[in-house]
């Protein structure tokens, strides 16, 4: 009698327990919605603002200008030649083809774009690459597209956002 | 089953309970605040102070830069006057030249709206330097951040004050001697019945936006009428 009632708290304790566990499981599924979060902040955007930056302060050969003043300049006068290809050729040497393929860069006044030039890199090199298609099997974009934007003064009181886009391989 | 055994099992599910409730009260009852915890967040946070800073620091530099060039065109219009006054010298009255303090008001005029406050403004070697003070403290959840700028610019203004004094002072000099105010002084003139037009040609280029942007020397100009100079002559 005494080995029933031994057995029968063993049950009951187990059949408790496993109560208790479910109950817990259910509340912690569906209620906990508060839950603690670790995020990893992204840094990716940083190293784009300061290229941004070195790129308007780059001093240039038209008018004692810098890149900024040239915007400006470019701006004012709808003339937008010289500026193109000084950031062709800036950009295309700060972004490798086979590292960051693309950037875009563009300049707008009250929101309006009035100035952007982007890579002439091809993507094709790329699509070949090992890397590029191990990503694209498990279903990750190939590329990470990370934007920073930096305003800069005009003549009158609008400020002109230059915003710069890259997408660089993972 | 021993002793040991029969206890067992009910204190594990008590325990259980007890851990579990606790968790519950912990996570979900008292976890009215946000338990998200950003890994790196005070380091990025900090660096995207820095890099504000830098942004508002070229801003800064370039507007007073192009508000230095705007200045000093509207100036040169004037004749170092305050626009109502038409470019028209005439001494001992609003309309007498005091050029450093007209092109500081007309600097701060022009500065006004844009979202920054000049701290200190003065001209020194024909140079604008401005102080402002910027700052960039912010209070997160677990940590602040304490950061804050007092930067000095120093613009050269393309005009020479020293030599426009001078020229204030002889003319002063020229009216109270008498002395035909068209040859007392090395300037440029021309006249116009009894109005003296004065040119004083600036051999610094400026950006100047008209139709488009360019860059112009502009001759600062401005007139007296000999009639009323604002001078009271000193008979001894």
């Amino acid at each position: 009698m005494k080995k029933g009632t031994e057995t029968l708290t063993f049950v009951f304790s187990l059949i408790f327990l496993a109560l208790i566990l479910t109950f817990y499981f259910l509340i912690f599924s569906t209620v906990a919605t508060k839950t603690v979060e670790t995020k990893i902040v992204s840094l990716n955007s940083i190293s784009d603002n300061i290229n941004l930056l070195n790129y308007l302060r780059t001093p240039t050969n038209i008018n004692n200008f810098t890149i900024s003043d040239l915007i400006i300049y470019s701006y004012y006068n709808k003339d937008y030649q010289d500026l193109e290809g000084l950031s062709e050729n800036i950009f295309n040497k700060i972004y490798l083809e086979n590292k960051c393929p693309v950037w875009i860069l563009n300049a707008k006044i009250k929101d309006e774009e009035f100035f952007d030039v982007d890579s002439d890199f091809s993507l094709e090199q790329l699509r070949g690459g090992v890397r590029y298609n191990i990503l694209q099997l498990f279903g990750v974009e190939p590329l990470r597209y990370t934007n920073a934007q930096i305003s800069i003064p005009s003549f009158n009181q609008d400020k002109i956002k230059i915003s710069l886009i890259t997408g660089c391989l993972r | 089953m021993n002793k040991k055994g029969d206890i067992f099992m009910p204190t594990f599910a008590i325990i259980t309970l007890i851990i579990l409730s606790y968790a519950l009260f912990a996570l979900v009852i008292k976890a009215g605040e946000d338990k998200t915890t950003f890994i790196g967040q005070s380091q990025a946070e900090l660096l995207k102070t820095y890099q504000k800073a830098e942004q508002d620091l070229f801003y800064l530099e370039n507007l007073v830069k192009y508000k230095t060039h705007e200045t000093i065109n509207e100036f040169s219009k004037n004749g170092g006057l305050k626009q109502e006054c038409n470019a028209r010298w005439k001494f001992n009255s609003n309309c007498e030249p005091d050029f450093e303090n007209n092109f500081i008001e007309l600097f701060k005029n022009k500065f006004e709206n844009s979202g920054y406050d000049i701290k200190e403004i003065k001209i020194q070697d024909n140079n604008l330097i401005l102080k402002f003070n910027l700052d960039y403290s912010k209070k997160f959840k677990n940590f602040n951040i304490d950061y804050n700028l007092q930067p000095e610019f120093k613009q050269e203004i393309a005009l020479d004050f020293t030599k426009l004094n001078d020229l204030k002072n002889e003319i002063i000099k020229c009216i109270n001697a008498q002395k035909d105010l068209t040859t007392c002084t090395n300037e440029k003139t021309s006249v116009s019945g009894d109005i003296i037009f004065y040119t004083i040609e600036n051999n610094k280029n400026i950006l100047i936006l008209t139709d488009k942007l360019e860059f112009k020397k502009i001759d600062f100009k401005f007139e007296i009428d000999q009639k009323d100079t604002g001078v009271t002559i000193q008979v001894f």
